[in-house]
């Protein structure tokens, strides 16, 4: 069974005098330890696509289901829980909580589920010695270079066990060399953990490593590329 | 983790911090300033009013104070004074006898406020002997006067010249006695100056013809706050035909006076109110529209309204807290300082209040209940002002949030 099932999902934005579709009866799967890209050029949907797999924006038309549970229509209390639970988050400009440290910022997802202080301590600085930054656990964000930023990120999306990580543009600020060592990271956990990787990006380098390509045009799906790496 | 969320949340904009806790804090110092000047001086008025008057309460004859005759003065016994002494929260007991008469010297007649005192019990009272500038304050033998200094020049009499009274006496006798001046006191109240003769209560009794009676017992009480219930408590032992008048019965057009003021001053204080919490709101709607898409940021990921709500408001109450407690201990030499050395009023507004009978100055009180309830005024502003931010977390699209829509 597919992790993640969308359904003839249309999605149209009210906000301007005319409306405007942007993801158009668009139905696809994405299965557990998929380490998928979703590409498009600028208002071709991804974003869309991918703030509705995360329960961050409703749909209009169709459904969503992670596992058997059906999203769609969840009441916005039970969205964050959901969010809480199901999804790691990594965002295009890190957005780490600028005031806590990055073991913090790793253990906060952490203190939001509920997680003793002691158990959540260690799994925060193993997750940041397993990308690298053992010697950074208690460096604020701003003392951070970018792309140790999105690694504390992805520590963070991963801190409270998720069933996948939806990562929007997450190299998009970032030079050759950070990128290369982040997606390496997020591989290396694709494989060891199992845990599915879905972008959303314009970016070749993450195009090139991810083994499937879903492309997207006017709302609607042009391709689907599965290749070996 | 909220907590230290919200402390270093506190200092990661220090001026915005330093704006908030500032407008607090001088809210608060302006509002107890203003409220403990106007208190303070609202007690001192009512303090001089009653000590140099009626005292806190009086035992009258119910006719007396309609009437203002000493055909309506009265005589307590010993054990009825004894029971209202006993009373708790009574302080000094002063029997007075007072009633006005002409007063005549040459060809000089002027018409004086007679009192008849217990030079010792009236001295305890409001400090009379220290108003004497010539010869002797009295005693309970002194054949002879005290004169206001005012008086005295309108008469043109001076220390050891004779002074005639002549007035009404109890129940239509006449009153006529030729006595001399012992002492000359000056008050700094034209309305008392010009007016005032002292005598021991014994000698006006007698001058008057009213043995053993006084016109009023003033009753001089410790804490201002339980003048009702002593009130209560008098009347019970009294007989019939008395009565104990309040100094707010005796003395209207001061609680009138003090209400006109007060409630100016209220309007001011609202006003002060206003702009500081108008200073509050505007900037803790920037730190909002600042910090909105961090919010959304943080109910993308998994944390509910509520505990960013939460953690919103520790900081709002921390900040204010902070301001109270620096603007409440600042307060506090200032304000004892003023208590210490009072302003005083000048120009017209200071010959108002001699006209009213009170000296022209502006004491502090620091009475708790003043601090009580302006921290609590200046807090429930800076809460109140708290409130947009939680309203706006509470309406925000996370993803519009987060977009900088």
């Amino acid at each position: 069974m597919a992790l993640i099932d969308v359904q003839n999902v249309t999605k149209v934005y009210n906000s301007t005098a005319v409306p405007v579709k942007a993801v158009s009866n668009l139905s696809m799967e994405i299965g557990k330890k998929e380490f998928t890209a979703i590409v498009g050029p600028s208002g071709s949907g991804k974003t869309t696509l991918m703030n509705m797999i995360g329960g961050l924006d409703s749909v209009t038309e169709g459904s969503i289901k992670i596992g058997e549970k059906e999203i769609t229509g969840l009441k916005e209390n039970d969205l964050i829980e959901y969010r809480l639970h199901h999804i790691g988050f990594v965002f295009q400009a890190y957005n780490l909580i600028p005031v806590l440290t990055a073991v913090e910022n790793v253990e906060f997802i952490m203190v939001l589920r509920g997680y003793d202080k002691a158990e959540r301590r260690d799994r925060a600085v193993e997750l940041l010695k397993r990308v690298g930054l053992e010697d950074k656990l208690h460096v604020r964000p701003s003392k951070l270079s970018g792309g140790q930023q999105q690694r504390v990120a992805v520590a963070r999306a991963l801190a409270a066990k998720p069933e996948f990580v939806l990562a929007d543009e997450p190299t998009a600020n970032l030079d050759t060399a950070s990128t290369d060592s982040l997606l390496s990271i997020m591989e290396e956990l694709n494989e060891e953990h199992e845990m599915t990787f879905i972008f959303s990006t314009h970016d070749d380098r993450v195009i090139r490593r991810a083994r499937r390509v879903v492309t997207l045009e006017d709302g609607m799906i042009k391709s689907d590329d599965w290749r070996n790496t | 983790m909220y907590f230290t969320m919200s402390w270093r949340n506190l200092w990661r904009n220090k001026r915005r911090t330093i704006i908030v806790v500032a407008s607090v804090l001088f809210a608060l110092l302006i509002a107890l300033f203003m409220r403990s000047m106007q208190k303070g001086t609202y007690a001192y008025m009512i303090d001089s009013a009653v000590s140099q008057q009626t005292g806190y309460l009086q035992v009258q004859d119910t006719s007396y104070w309609e009437k203002r005759s000493v055909d309506y003065s009265i005589s307590l016994d010993d054990e009825t004074i004894e029971e209202i002494q006993q009373i708790e929260y009574v302080g000094n007991l002063i029997p007075r006898f007072e009633t006005f008469a002409l007063a005549s010297s040459g060809n000089q007649t002027k018409v004086a406020a007679i009192m008849g005192i217990d030079p010792e019990k009236e001295d305890e009272m409001n400090g009379l002997s220290a108003k004497v500038i010539e010869g002797k304050y009295l005693d309970r033998n002194t054949e002879g006067l005290l004169i206001a200094e005012g008086l005295a020049d309108l008469l043109g009499v001076t220390l050891g010249d004779s002074v005639v009274i002549y007035g009404q006496g109890y129940h239509g006798t006449t009153a006529a006695a030729f006595l001399p001046i012992t002492g000359i006191a000056e008050f700094p109240i034209p309305k008392q100056n010009n007016v005032m003769i002292y005598m021991p209560l014994e000698q006006a009794q007698y001058v008057f013809g009213a043995y053993d009676m006084i016109t009023g017992l003033a009753v001089m009480i410790q804490n201002e706050r339980h003048l009702q219930t002593v009130q209560k408590q008098i009347a019970g032992v009294l007989p019939e035909q008395y009565v104990v008048r309040d100094w707010q019965f005796m003395m209207p057009e001061l609680v009138q006076g003090i209400q006109t003021d007060e409630a100016g001053g209220i309007i001011m204080l609202f006003i002060i109110y206003g702009i500081v919490g108008l200073g509050i709101f505007g900037t803790i709607m920037m730190m909002t529209a600042e910090r909105a898409r961090e919010f959304g940021i943080l109910i993308s990921v998994g944390m509910s309204r509520w505990r960013l709500i939460f953690t919103t408001a520790i900081e709002s109450v921390v900040m204010s807290m902070i301001g109270v407690f620096i603007g409440f201990i600042l307060s506090i030499p200032i304000l004892l300082y003023f208590k210490a050395n009072p302003i005083r009023i000048p120009g017209e507004m200071g010959e108002m209040y001699k006209e009213f009978g009170f000296e022209p100055i502006m004491p502090v009180s620091l009475a708790p209940y003043i601090f009580i309830e302006e921290i609590i005024v200046v807090l429930c502003i800076a809460l109140l002002c708290a409130i947009y931010p939680l309203v706006y977390i509470k309406n925000l699209r996370p993803m519009d949030a987060v977009r900088g829509i």
